[in-house]
């Protein structure tokens, strides 16, 4: 039998307060962060939708925009989770000092990190919910039911995404290289994952450079959803699976990181 | 009883060398007990190892060798109900900028398990204690430098810890706030708390330790009260000589060069005054923490 209950006690009664402060932060701030990180979105929805979607009227058989709407929700993440797992962290570990204030509580640095990635990924939600209840208007959603599904996998996608950047997060020492990760990481992604364009047809080499960047397979696992195309079960068990896995490899990493560097 | 409340032995701390830099002996086998209802002062020129031994105590960083305890417990296992009697106020005031003041208390209580209404109950009293009662609501940003410091002493005290850590609580604060937080200090150790404090100001030392621990070079140069430290390490008086020094003065009273000025430590005030002719400029005073802290760790400036 298992005895995980001393320790899941603790580990709640330390996580709960951790969320909280989040939580006020967020109450604080929530307008401000919906407002930028929808807005930029549905200026890519309207951009792409109308005005490429004005000469490109389907794409793999779907129609234009709703080819885009998963794409462009799913991008989201990469965005958000970026910013804040990489100037965020820094912000708070190193400037403002704060984790030193927390770790000096029964608070430990798991806790912590634990609680960035939760909060970062459940604060990136309603702007998702938003994007696809205005797509819903213009037309480019097919299945509700299959939206409904596709929200918890794009929470789970920011998990993964989050967790990622905070493994680029603890080996920086000027925040000045988080530059890099626009350059390198999120441009790139957002570019070849397929959210604007197939890129099935695509130069083979291009073609297996997008095949090794997540985002193509979150929107893999999304876009039939939203479209409400049939899914092959195997392949979205694969690509959850993997994403899973991102996530808990990359936040074991990085604690392990973030301890070396903050304790030892 | 066991009294004491800390107990370091053969402490020691080498940060691992890196970015091209050689690895670094912070703490060279230190040996020290804090003692219950005490406040003890950690004193040290820059670099001398002093934050590095608050941040073992605090389990902010990992020791390299020997054992270190609070509360008799090694302190890398400290029980949540342990590292619950402990209060930190840091150099750095690393205050919530997303939370307003009163939220800053608020949600630093709840992450010692505290409940929410109780630290509710709490804040009012800590606030008026810190002279912020106006600030309540107000954003950490729009703090003086003073009031922030306030803020994070209320802070270290809302879990009503047993044992504080106070590193460098008045550095950086005019006159009337060092007072005023000396004041608080004082109040603490009255109601029985165990207080270990860093500072660079030598009368603040002596003000409020009872047991000083001095160390440089990452090892105890001495320690004990201020009083016995004065006794031991220094005379009774100083006497504060204007240029030029009168050349009849006996060769082997312990003396030193200020530039404009010699300083010359006796035990006999009454007797040096009378060697010193009426014309000759100079300022008596008794011996202080200053001229220990000087004499032990020189006046070399460090880095």
């Amino acid at each position: 039998m298992m005895v995980p209950t001393m320790h899941n006690l603790h580990m709640l009664r330390t996580l709960k307060p951790m969320l909280t402060r989040f939580w006020w932060e967020y109450r604080s701030l929530w307008k401000a962060l919906i407002m930028r990180d929808l807005l930029d979105r549905v200026i890519y929805l309207i951009a792409f939708g109308f005005g490429m979607g004005a000469i490109v009227h389907t794409m793999n058989g779907l129609p234009y925009l709703m080819f885009l709407v998963p794409g462009i929700a799913a991008s989201t993440g990469i965005f958000v989770m970026t910013m804040a797992m990489t100037y965020g962290v820094w912000e708070r570990s190193s400037s403002y000092k704060l984790y030193s204030a927390w770790l000096a509580t029964p608070v430990r640095l798991h806790d912590i990190l634990l609680s960035e990635l939760i909060y970062a990924s459940l604060r990136t939600m309603p702007s998702i919910i938003i994007l696809f209840v205005l797509a819903a208007f213009l037309g480019g959603i097919g299945s509700w039911w299959g939206t409904l599904v596709a929200v918890p996998v794009l929470l789970l996608a920011n998990v993964a995404f989050g967790a990622m950047a905070l493994c680029f997060t603890v080996h920086i020492h000027r925040p000045l290289h988080f530059a890099y990760v626009n350059t390198l990481w999120t441009t790139p992604m957002f570019l070849f994952s397929g959210v604007f364009f197939d890129l099935s047809h695509a130069p083979l080499p291009l073609w297996i450079f997008s095949q090794l960047l997540p985002l193509t397979h979150v929107i893999g696992l999304v876009r039939p959803l939203v479209a409400g195309l049939p899914l092959d079960p195997l392949r979205f068990l694969i690509d959850f699976g993997a994403l899973a896995l991102i996530a808990a490899a990359g936040f074991t990493y990085s604690l392990r990181k973030m301890r070396q560097r903050l304790l030892d | 009883m066991d009294t004491s409340i800390i107990g370091a032995k053969d402490l020691t701390k080498t940060y691992p060398a890196r970015n091209g830099g050689g690895a670094v002996e912070a703490v060279r086998g230190i040996d020290f007990e804090v003692q219950r209802g005490t406040c003890t002062g950690l004193l040290g020129p820059n670099g001398a190892g002093k934050s590095t031994t608050m941040k073992m105590l605090m389990g902010l960083t990992q020791r390299s060798g020997g054992t270190l305890t609070m509360f008799g417990t090694d302190v890398r296992s400290l029980s949540h109900e342990q590292r619950c009697k402990i209060g930190l106020v840091p150099q750095d005031d690393n205050l919530d900028p997303d939370l307003t003041v009163a939220e800053n208390l608020l949600i630093y209580g709840m992450l010692f398990g505290l409940p929410k209404a109780e630290v509710e109950a709490r804040v009012p009293a800590l606030l008026a204690m810190m002279q912020l009662t106006e600030k309540t609501n107000a954003r950490v940003n729009q703090l003086s430098g003073g009031m922030k410091r306030r803020l994070t002493i209320a802070r270290a005290l809302i879990n009503n810890p047993e044992l504080l850590f106070l590193d460098e609580p008045t550095t950086g604060l005019d006159p009337q706030a060092r007072v005023m937080i000396w004041q608080r200090i004082l109040e603490l150790k009255k109601s029985g708390k165990t207080l270990l404090l860093t500072t660079h100001y030598m009368d603040e030392a002596q003000r409020l330790c009872d047991h000083i621990i001095l160390i440089d070079h990452g090892t105890i140069l001495a320690e004990g009260s201020p009083q016995e430290l004065i006794q031991r390490h220094v005379k009774k008086y100083v006497f504060d000589i204007t240029k030029p020094v009168p050349l009849d003065l006996p060769a082997d009273i312990e003396h030193e060069d200020l530039g404009d000025s010699v300083l010359f430590y006796v035990d006999d005030g009454k007797a040096f005054r009378s060697l010193l002719a009426d014309d000759v400029q100079f300022w008596q005073r008794p011996a202080n923490m200053e001229d220990v802290f000087l004499k032990l760790t020189g006046r070399k400036l460090r880095s």
